[in-house]
């Protein structure tokens, strides 16, 4: 009926290529081996394998091995690997993102390295390294600095007779600049008055108010007066009516890519919800030097309300069984000036002294305008944001429902505010 | 049939003895048979699931360790989550229409192409298009564009005279699931080739013997074709139905869930709170859930199939 | 008006392709209008037209680079690494089981055929982290095997398919061969095998298209850029701080979709054949 050979058969059939392939997989080395994991565009991975290369030319016995991806998935993949104990061993990182890995102590703590001089901080200025510290550790170190960024076109300003946007701006002014721009040339003032989705113009709007978007210690909200939510979509809803900006639906269908911007193909005098670190991309979209300019003041502001943040944050798998050679790299990373050189303003405007000069003295137009830009952010920047706490993303999600919800006219600003604050605290007390 | 070959096991085994060996032989054979299948199964399917279900009763962020609450986390679902129910509704809208929807074109588009004319082929294959290209990007783009309020859909609506107006169909709250819809009628490619498969195997003498009792064609569809027809599209039915129960990649690129959450099916709102926010525990409780009903759902759309679907088995 | 048959044939053909020749274009849009895109400047790929303005390839080129001195040579030989082991696994998983499950007799057939038909319902989002855990534990974790080993679990569609196409082919040639001194695995290798090809194409192909378009599961598992798939190399060319390569997007999207419409092409037939519906029940 049936003989020993093919039963074997069946079953070398079903085994030899999970064998072979494993084969493959076993085959490691001895030296050193760091994985380093980024997300990123064409140019960046680029830059980022020309310092790896550079690296481990003077580093010959450390590897590092790159695992790149683009930004969609990306925290997808760590997740995983975070649930799996199997994170690289370098992690380019986002500040909002961190508290939960801090949390739950995925990451390690950079403070004795630094004090026993492994790791090299000296020219890292000291609002620079807070942006890398999470419960009064330095759980990782700023790659750049960013600073919330909207872009005008001069030349719709000159044509229009619109005085530029100036930091000294104060929300109602901005009002009027974009409904005037919108009278004078037919098109839109901007798409939205500022960051509206993702909750960075209220969390300026709230700072200036002297509230905070979270409280201290995360448990709740950080401000008691639904009124601050109340007009502040007021005022997004007044500009909606008089046209100067997208109404919801516009806003709902217009893509996300960077060059599909309004401002970029000439429907809108300017963008408001972007990064420094954008300019010569939007820049590129648009064919020209679009300026950067910041948010507004509030006309009865307490306090400055605007912020500057880090763009990533490099940080170390508290799993890796090199912290030495991490170290190592990340000295050549921070204080390598042919190495920041490569790196660019990329990952924002760099932390080390030494590298911005060497970096600003043979910058191109576009750099040049990041630089200067990132001058004035921080002469006009409040304290550093807080963490944001682990349900940080859940939170967003319920703010741009409630969002949505005002806009399209389903909800009035006030109870679209008690909402949020009940959803809010539901998330935020877990 | 099963019965007949049971009976005959039952024969074999009582055979003993001189039988034992053989029929320890035939087990072993069989098993070795399925034994690749099995493993699979049994590492990759079975352990998993049975782990999600272990998950699903315990708190579980994606960065930290699981601990027991029991059933916390469905009562949470099905009492203090509002965002469960929303995404519940609008699976099941975009089911009962998309599904009709896909296999009536599927349908007419195989009876189109039944009969072989030249280039047929070629039509077959750019029929075809449209389910290849799936969820890539150059989909979003374009049913961004369509859909828009400039696009072409508008541009047609308004030449035709139905509007005056141009709308976001996209951005339309009450629209924009429709447009999801539409793409779900359009990629209708693999029950096409099914149902062609099923018309194939249509005995030409019974529309020969229709033809003579002076059956037209529309006649003859419905007497003939549609009858015979019925355990394929209960299979495509079936097919179609869990395959949309868990849509993700069409809503994902092109409403991502809005506007207003409107286009909030079920599989994105499970990746959102699952994957995104990290909540393992939950999001396996939601897949746990929709797994449960998907089953009843099918459950009874076999017990429906009695009374509709017509077996030929039965004639025999 | 009377029209004589052959006359009405005629008619009937050139409304046939007036309107479904018609009809494709509608079908055939986006297809097309991403091929014109990948022939625009990178600029223009985006606008609606589908003729190209200046006919040029730079895209492909360019595309064809890839990420960081990985190129596309590399995605393209993975996907179809990993496209391929997983669709011959997947049709000598089938056929085994399928012939477990028909021409042989053994304990739990039918609870393991009812178990296996089941399977359908469960929707794959919900093993992704427990597979995960599990794969890490064996050291999987940056090997192809997590990526194409689960995928040459049978879908139980084919599995079920192949089942109706054994049960098609007559006792008969069994029992000659088994006479012939032919054990059960001669008959499958030598008898059963053979008949099945149509339902081996038609599984075989959509086991490839989906292996093929797989996003999620290489980009959890895979680690090094060099054992990415195209699926992910596509993903690269956006980035919410960049400017989008629209034109070599489009241009390495159509070459990914080649393959899947050329063995579309080539084996339509079979695909047909490959489904019989024969005594369901």
């Amino acid at each position: 009926m049936f003989n020993k050979k093919s039963l074997a058969l069946v079953l070398i059939l079903t085994f030899v290529l999970s064998l072979s392939l494993s084969v493959a997989v076993m085959a490691q080395d001895d030296e050193v081996t760091l994985r380093f994991a980024w997300w990123g565009s064409q140019s960046r991975h680029e830059r980022t394998l020309r310092v790896i290369e550079m690296f481990e030319e003077e580093h010959p016995n450390i590897k590092i091995q790159p695992e790149y991806t683009g930004w969609g998935g990306y925290w997808d993949k760590m997740n995983a690997q975070a649930a799996g104990d199997n994170l690289p061993d370098i992690i380019q990182h986002v500040r909002k993102m961190m508290a939960s890995y801090v949390e739950n102590e995925q990451l390690l703590a950079l403070d004795p390295y630094i004090e026993d001089g492994t790791l090299d901080v000296s020219k890292i200025g000291e609002s620079y390294l807070e942006m890398g510290r999470a419960y009064g550790k330095q759980m990782g170190l700023a790659t750049g600095v960013n600073a919330p960024a909207g872009y005008y076109d001069k030349e719709l300003f000159d044509a229009a007779g619109v005085d530029y946007p100036s930091p000294e701006d104060t929300w109602k002014d901005r009002a009027e600049m974009f409904k005037k721009l919108h009278e004078e040339l037919g098109i839109l003032g901007a798409a939205t008055p500022a960051s509206q989705e993702e909750g960075n113009g209220f969390v300026v709007w709230l700072r200036q108010h002297g509230q905070s978007f979270f409280s201290e210690d995360g448990k709740s909200l950080g401000y008691d007066d639904d009124q601050l939510f109340v007009d502040y979509m007021n005022y997004d809803l007044e500009l909606i009516d008089s046209g100067a900006v997208q109404d919801a639906m516009q806003r709902q269908e217009s893509p996300d890519a960077i060059e599909q911007d309004p401002v970029t193909q000439g429907e809108a005098a300017t963008a408001t919800n972007y990064w420094s670190n954008q300019l010569p991309a939007i820049s590129n979209g648009a064919g020209k030097l679009l300026h950067p300019f910041l948010y507004p003041k509030a006309e009865d502001q307490v306090q400055e309300g605007r912020f500057m943040k880090p763009a990533m944050v490099m940080t170390v798998a508290k799993s890796t069984e090199h912290p030495e050679e991490v170290m190592t790299f990340l000295n050549f990373w921070f204080n390598n000036i042919e190495a920041g050189k490569v790196i660019g303003t990329d990952r924002g405007v760099p932390t080390n002294s030494e590298v911005r000069k060497a970096l600003k003295a043979d910058a191109d137009k576009y750099d040049q305008a990041v630089f200067d830009f990132i001058e004035v952010a921080a002469e006009n920047a409040g304290p550093v944001l807080p963490l944001q706490p682990p349900a940080f993303s859940e939170v967003t999600t319920a703010f741009a429902d409630q969002y949505w919800e005002v806009i399209y006219g389903m909800k009035t600003p006030a109870e679209a505010a008690a909402d949020f604050r009940e959803e809010a605290t539901k998330l935020l007390s877990r | 049939m099963n019965n007949k070959f049971e009976a005959l096991d039952t024969v074999r085994s009582l055979d003993a003895g001189m039988n034992k060996k053989k029929w320890i032989k035939e087990n072993l054979t069989g098993y070795v048979f399925i034994l690749p299948w099995l493993i699979g199964f049994l590492a990759f399917l079975a352990f998993p699931l049975l782990r999600s279900l272990y998950y699903s009763l315990t708190e579980y962020t994606i960065v930290g360790d699981p601990s027991w609450v029991g059933l916390r986390n469905y009562i949470e679902i099905f009492t203090d989550d509002p965002k469960f129910w929303t995404s519940l509704k609008v699976t099941f809208y975009y089911v009962v229409f998309a599904v009709p929807l896909r296999l009536a074109s599927a349908l007419a588009l195989a009876l189109v192409f039944r009969k072989a004319r030249p280039f047929t082929n070629f039509y077959r294959a750019a029929y075809y298009v449209p389910s290849i290209l799936g969820g890539s990007v150059a989909i979003s783009v374009i049913w961004r564009q369509l859909f828009s309020s400039q696009g072409a859909f508008n541009d047609f609506l308004v030449a035709i005279g139905v509007m005056g107006d141009r709308i976001s169909w996209i951005g339309h709250p009450d629209y924009a699931i429709w447009t999801i819809i539409i793409l779900a009628a359009w990629q209708f490619g693999s029950p096409m080739i099914i149902f062609l498969a099923g018309l194939k195997q249509i005995p030409k003498g019974l529309y020969e013997a229709a033809e003579i009792d002076g059956a037209g064609k529309i006649q003859q569809f419905f007497s003939v074709t549609l009858p015979l027809l019925t355990p394929v599209i209960f299979f495509n039915l079936i097919m179609q139905m869990v395959k949309m129960f868990m849509v993700f990649t069409q809503v994902y690129i092109i409403t991502e869930g809005g506007p207003l959450n409107r286009t909030l099916v079920y599989a994105v709102y499970l990746y959102r709170k699952g994957i995104s926010n990290g909540y393992l525990g939950y999001g396996s409780a939601l897949a746990w859930i929709i797994l449960v009903l998907l089953t009843i759902v099918t459950i009874l759309l076999f017990k429906t199939s009695n009374k509709w679907v017509y077996y030929e088995s039965e004639g025999e | 008006m009377n029209l004589t048959f052959s006359q009405k044939e005629k008619l009937k053909n050139i409304l046939f392709h007036v309107l479904v020749g018609g009809f494709c274009i509608f079908m055939l849009y986006p297809l097309l209008w991403m091929v014109a895109g990948s022939l625009k400047t990178s600029g223009n790929a985006l606008s609606a037209t589908l003729w190209p303005e200046a006919m040029q390839f730079r895209n492909y080129l360019e595309g064809w680079k890839g990420f960081g001195g990985v190129s596309f040579l590399t995605f393209f030989r993975n996907s179809f690494f990993i496209a391929g082991t997983a669709t011959i696994g997947q049709i000598l998983l089938a056929s085994f089981s399928a012939f477990g499950f028909t021409r042989t007799r053994f304990i739990g057939q039918k609870f393991w055929f009812a178990i296996m038909i089941a399977t359908v319902l469960v929707p794959g989002q919900i093993l992704r982290i427990p597979q995960y855990i599990m794969f890490n534990q064996w050291g999987w974790v940056g090997s192809f095997l997590p990526v194409i080993l689960p995928q040459m679990l049978p879908v139980p569609f084919f599995t079920f398919l192949m089942v109706q196409f054994v049960r098609g082919i007559p006792t008969e040639l069994d029992e000659a061969a088994e006479i012939d001194g032919c054990s059960k695995f001669g008959i499958f290798f030598k008898i059963i095998l053979p008949n099945l090809k149509p339902v081996l194409v038609t599984a075989g192909i959509f086991r490839f298209y989906w292996s093929w378009n797989d996003f999620m599961t290489p980009l959890l598992y895979l680690q090094n850029v060099t054992k990415y798939p195209v699926s992910i190399a596509l993903k690269m060319f956006s980035d919410p701080n960049a400017i989008t390569n629209w034109g070599a997007m489009f241009a390495m999207t159509f070459l990914s979709i080649l393959p899947t419409i050329i063995l579309f092409i080539f084996f339509q037939r079979y695909l047909i054949d490959g489904v019989a519906f024969s005594g369901i029940d």
